[in-house]
């Protein structure tokens, strides 16, 4: 079965390239809208919130954005899985959310307070189960010459 | 300044994760990170004793259970762990979000805003990491909902519409109700688009639903006005979506094709049996 399997002539599945016409109107176009659309975008935030908190929390959201964009284009495909378990692994940072929320005495008071402290106990679960798990599958894909 | 150094090194281990030399310390650096952060939220918060008590309580049995199963399961159950961890970051997302709106309810638009935001991304990361979990652990259980094919949109609308009411109200009692009501269709909502991916396509989905998480973190930064939670969150929901789309590229699929697949696939193949 094998051997008839191999002796099968090959079959090139080969595609036409395909030439790709974008006309050179419609592309400088979708960029000026684009770039358009975001400065306005950018014009009615500052226009509508008169916070100057949430304009200082947006440029740092904006930034950082940028740099979660930037941080991952040169993974190594080996490394997809791992990351995917760190990056898991950090969203764990809720507890502080919820620690921010947090009230009562010994035992929370309300129902908001208990399902902040709901919210500490499940994210700490995910902190120290993520990290160790990330732990453990760097572990096998480690090489003998990796520190 | 902790909430700083936190940031730096969650941005530090993302980046080292990159390349096999540095993966290794960029672990140890989230370590560092996440700690970092917890610690300082504890230190600047100024507890009373009890609460100071009850935190330490939940975060060390927290941390004790998550130790115990990371350290149990088997090596070949690590991707879908990943997966049952992360429905407890949605989870922990909807929690919050909707505790805060709770406490303060006289609050401005933005606030409102990203809570309702974070109320039905975390919602969607966690029933869907549920899903995913079931699907890698190759439990058999299939909990089709009715007429799933046709959910999704009106699930999206209703959601639309209890976001305009949110921001009409002005009476709390009515706000949080319309914010149990989005967790609630959003949990059906995560169930049923990630119930309908395959099995093979589900690093991808565990990784967009990353994504998600991040960005539901990022507006519970907004909510609670907090640089630490925005800049983590949205650091993560970035390069989710960056590594989701890294990972379609190198199976030679469209990240539009793996989560909508099915839909589209399902249809053209009623179409065909038509045909005939």
């Amino acid at each position: 079965m094998l051997d008839a399997s191999k002796s099968t002539p090959k079959v090139s599945h080969e595609k036409p390239k395909e030439v790709v016409q974008t006309s050179l109107f419609k592309r400088s176009l979708s960029n000026a809208l684009g770039l358009s659309g975001g400065i306005l975008g950018l014009l009615g935030l500052g226009y509508a919130t008169t916070n100057p908190a949430i304009l200082a929390m947006s440029s740092i959201f904006s930034l950082s954005v940028i740099t979660g964009y930037f941080s991952v284009w040169g993974v190594t495909p080996a490394l997809h899985t791992p990351l995917m378990s760190i990056t898991n692994a950090i969203s764990g940072i809720t507890a502080v959310g919820g620690l921010l929320i947090l009230g009562g005495g010994y035992f929370p008071g309300s129902f908001a307070q208990s399902l902040a402290s709901l919210s500490v106990l499940i994210s700490s679960v995910n902190i120290a189960g993520g990290f160790l798990v990330s732990k453990r599958m760097l572990d096998m894909f480690k090489r003998k010459t990796d520190p | 300044m902790g909430y700083l150094a936190a940031s730096l090194a969650c941005i530090g281990s993302i980046t080292g994760l990159a390349s096999q030399s540095t993966a290794r310390i960029g672990a140890a650096l989230g370590t560092i990170g996440v700690s970092t952060g917890v610690i300082t939220a504890l230190c600047s918060l100024n507890f009373p004793a009890p609460l100071l008590t009850q935190a330490l309580t939940l975060l060390g049995i927290g941390g004790a259970v998550g130790l115990y199963i990371g350290k149990r399961v088997a090596v070949t159950e690590l991707p879908q762990t990943v997966a049952a961890f992360h429905a407890l970051v949605g989870l922990a997302a909807v929690a919050t979000s909707v505790g805060s709106y709770y406490i303060h309810t006289d609050v401005d638009t933005v606030h409102k805003v990203a809570s309702f935001l974070g109320t039905v991304i975390g919602g969607i990361t966690f029933t869907g990491s549920i899903a995913a979990f079931l699907k890698l652990s190759g439990i058999k259980f299939t909990l089709d909902l009715p007429m799933k094919r046709h959910l999704n949109l009106p699930l999206g609308i209703l959601n639309l519409v209890a976001f305009g009411a949110l921001l009409a109200s002005q009476n709390p009692h009515v706000a949080t109700l319309t914010l149990l009501y989005a967790s609630v269709s959003s949990f059906a909502l995560g169930w049923n688009i990630t119930n309908s991916i395959g099995a093979a396509d589900m690093p991808v989905a565990i990784t967009v639903l990353n994504s998600y998480s991040g960005w539901a973190l990022c507006s519970e930064g907004f909510m609670l006005s907090n640089n630490m939670l925005t800049i983590v969150g949205s650091l993560i929901g970035s390069s989710g979506a960056i590594l989701s789309y890294i990972m379609c590229r190198a199976m030679n699929r469209s990240l539009y094709n793996v989560i909508f697949g099915t839909w589209t696939a399902t249809t053209t193949k009623a179409k065909s049996i038509e045909h005939k």
